[in-house]
């Protein structure tokens, strides 16, 4: 792989292009020009929403690959382009990374890549991704979640509160809210039993800072998590971005690197939006000195990646990244809908299908209301979301097709206006860690629907452990 | 040559619309006639086609380019009662210090040009007092804030304390928006509106035009 000294230089010295440009002329006109080149204009079939043609999937990669390699990545901060040789990116997608591992024993995972129709199960690596959380509910929603042992890994969501004080980005209450996050997220899976189990952080870091912040506490974040740098749509990173890379680096710890490419936006048709996240996910590997990397699509217009167009988007990106990169890819789960209505299972199941078949190694979430909410997150979207992704294995695309077929007219109509649902304390009992009564019979009548439709669903054990009585704090 | 402006401005081809608007003037139409028929019926079809799910956001923001290209060569001759039409009122609009999401707020601005409000993008990043000094130096009537994090959505508050200790709560009407602000939001931190929409935004700003900053309850529209 090319040094992170190397790409600093090329951000630094790079062919100018102002960021206006970048996102109203050279991305479109781009993504349009590959369209018509590798002859995808109208590939897009509403009446299949995850693609089931190889043939298909590998052309998107081709066409992604090419946009990679023509346009290069932007950095927000020098106005350049990160530029690549096509054997330097040839080299970053055959690099064969078919492994790594997370957290540590007795509660470490591995993640192994995946290919569209694969039987191996997937990791899921679930809660309340980047979702405000309060401060009070912060360990009962995370250790809620971390109970589950089909849970996997944790993923935190953002603090907008340190001891009651408002977080402001790029001040000392960052630096402060990094290392928090880190504590109470730990002391979390510390409460459910797995005090070892992989973390994905740290979430609140808009700038460098909560990411610095988050490590070097042995109750807080560590090396062992999974280290991430998100990519900015489309084909964008930052100094910002690049001083966590730098970061991850200095600890001797791998870089999970993806971006979202979003419909409605810069990329275009979902023809465009497939190829913009493949292209994001290739560069990344370089620019982000990545050890795994994604590109997956997002409908800005609805905020979530539920409806037709994003599932369809998001199956022929995966599969294409799948089939071609040669290292475990990543997929996510963001429904518009809240926690205790059906709607947001009938979503969680159609995105968590989708991705699980067309070969995500990993999958990410769950977001109800498109993340945005405070609290608006609970334990049982994720175990259900989870229980669909370890089922989803055994099926083909051709059979999770004929299911999100069936899902999506059951919510699609109303992604604009969502059933609002229920914040955590509404819809759980915050001590004991249970679904209310009308949570958990929303819950059951689902998995009987799936079960209906072709997917039976393993019993999952609901009643877990009481939650442990610890000393201390997290403080 | 109506319908010429109109394409121009759906086509996002600035140079046309500016020659479009040159060439309307020497034909003797009337100013007021080529930017109402021509560019404004180009930018709502552009709206229309955004709504539908035809174009996207970069065609949007190419689209409003173009018919600020062709209002800069039309507006002086438009005479003065009727320019109001397309001078509602200036905007400076911006995503707050440690955010960088721009979709929303793009959005937002484009949508908000297109109905007659001039606006003054300060970017992605913006430090609070920049939205202060931006409205003093433009005149804004207007302070756009956007936040997408909960650890920037504070900053929303801070340029409200801001503008009220600089005694300015009488100079600026500050509206706040993006993924993570809510009704109740826009309450606890005093702003004087909150749109969740693009078409919310043009809405609420429709309607402060007619008002004296600040109001004693914000505006807030989140039902289109």
């Amino acid at each position: 792989m090319l040094s992170f000294l190397e790409i600093l230089e090329r951000a630094q010295k790079g062919p100018i292009c102002k960021t206006r440009d970048w996102d109203i002329h050279v991305i479109p006109d781009k993504v349009k020009q590959k369209i018509s080149d590798y002859d995808l204009k109208g590939t897009y079939d509403p009446n299949n929403p995850i693609n089931t043609d190889d043939k298909l999937a590998d052309r998107y990669f081709e066409a992604g690959f090419s946009l990679a390699l023509e346009l290069g990545m932007h950095c927000l901060d020098t106005q350049r382009t990160i530029n690549y040789e096509e054997q330097e990116l040839k080299e970053a997608v055959s690099e064969h990374i078919q492994r790594i591992s997370y957290g540590t024993r007795p509660d470490d995972v591995v993640i192994a890549a995946r290919r569209p129709d694969d039987n191996n199960v997937p990791i899921v690596q679930f809660g309340p991704f980047a979702m405000p959380i309060s401060e009070e509910l912060w360990i009962p929603i995370h250790q809620s979640i971390a109970q589950h042992r089909i849970v996997d890994m944790l993923c935190p969501g953002t603090l907008g509160t340190i001891h009651g004080m408002e977080v402001r980005a790029g001040t000392p209450l960052e630096v402060l809210a990094g290392r928090y996050e880190g504590r109470l997220s730990r002391e979390a899976v510390r409460r459910a039993g797995r005090p070892n189990m992989a973390l994905r952080g740290p979430q609140i870091t808009p700038t460098s800072l909560g990411h610095l912040a988050g490590y070097g506490d042995p109750q807080g974040y560590r090396t062992t998590d999974m280290n991430v740098v998100l990519g900015i749509q489309e084909l964008k990173t930052s100094y910002t971005l690049l001083e966590k890379v730098a970061h991850v680096l200095n600890l001797e710890a791998p870089v999970h690197t993806m971006s979202w490419s979003f419909l409605g936006a810069y990329a275009g048709p979902p023809e465009g939006v497939a190829l913009a996240s493949i292209a994001a996910s290739i560069l990344l590997i370089p620019t982000h000195q990545a050890t795994t990397s994604a590109g997956s699509c997002f409908d800005a217009r609805v905020f979530c990646n539920t409806g037709r167009e994003a599932i369809w988007a998001d199956s022929i990106s995966g599969q294409a990244q799948a089939r071609n990169i040669d290292r475990p890819i990543e997929g996510i789960i963001t429904p518009i809908s809240g926690p205790c209505t059906e709607m947001l299972l009938h979503e969680c199941a159609a995105a968590a299908l989708g991705g699980t078949v067309s070969g995500r190694a990993w999958l990410l979430g769950v977001r109800p209301r498109g993340g945005r909410l405070e609290n608006y997150s609970t334990a049982l979207e994720n175990i259900f979301s989870a229980e669909i992704v370890k089922a989803a294995a055994r099926l083909t695309r051709k059979d999770a097709n004929e299911i999100v077929k069936e899902l999506l007219p059951k919510y699609e109509n109303r992604l604009r206006a969502p059933a609002e649902g229920k914040t955590f304390p509404e819809c759980y009992d915050p001590t004991k860690l249970k679904p209310s009564k009308d949570w958990l019979e929303i819950y059951t009548a689902a998995r009987k629907e799936l079960a209906v439709l072709g997917l039976s669903l393993d019993r999952h054990e609901l009643n877990v452990m009481p939650p442990r009585s610890v000393e201390g704090g997290a403080g | 040559m109506i319908e010429k402006l109109a394409k121009a401005v759906v086509d996002g081809d600035t140079e046309a619309c500016r020659k479009g608007a040159e060439e309307a003037l020497r034909a003797g139409i009337e100013p007021l006639t080529a930017m109402n028929e021509g560019l404004m019926k180009g930018i709502e079809l552009t709206g229309k086609g955004y709504e539908s799910g035809e174009i996207f956001l970069s065609d949007m923001m190419r689209a409003a380019d173009a018919m600020q290209a062709g209002i800069n060569v039309l507006i002086p001759h438009v005479e003065e009662k009727d320019k109001a039409k397309f001078r509602k009122g200036r905007i400076a609009i911006g995503t707050m210090k440690g955010d960088i999401h721009d979709i929303g707020k793009n959005l937002v601005g484009v949508y908000l040009q297109a109905a007659g409000f001039d606006i003054h993008d300060l970017g992605v990043d913006v430090d609070p007092m920049k939205f202060v000094e931006k409205g003093q130096e433009v005149k804004a009537n207007i302070l756009g804030l956007s936040a997408l994090m909960t650890s920037t959505r504070g900053f929303q508050r801070e340029v409200v304390s801001l503008v009220n200790e600089m005694n300015l709560r009488q100079t600026f009407f500050i509206i706040v928006g993006g993924a993570v602000t809510t009704p109740e939001w826009a309450r606890e931190v005093k702003a004087d509106g909150y749109g969740r929409t693009c078409l919310d935004a043009v809405e609420l700003c429709n309607k402060l035009t007619s008002a004296a900053p600040p109001l004693g309850q914000p505006i807030l529209i989140y039902q289109s």
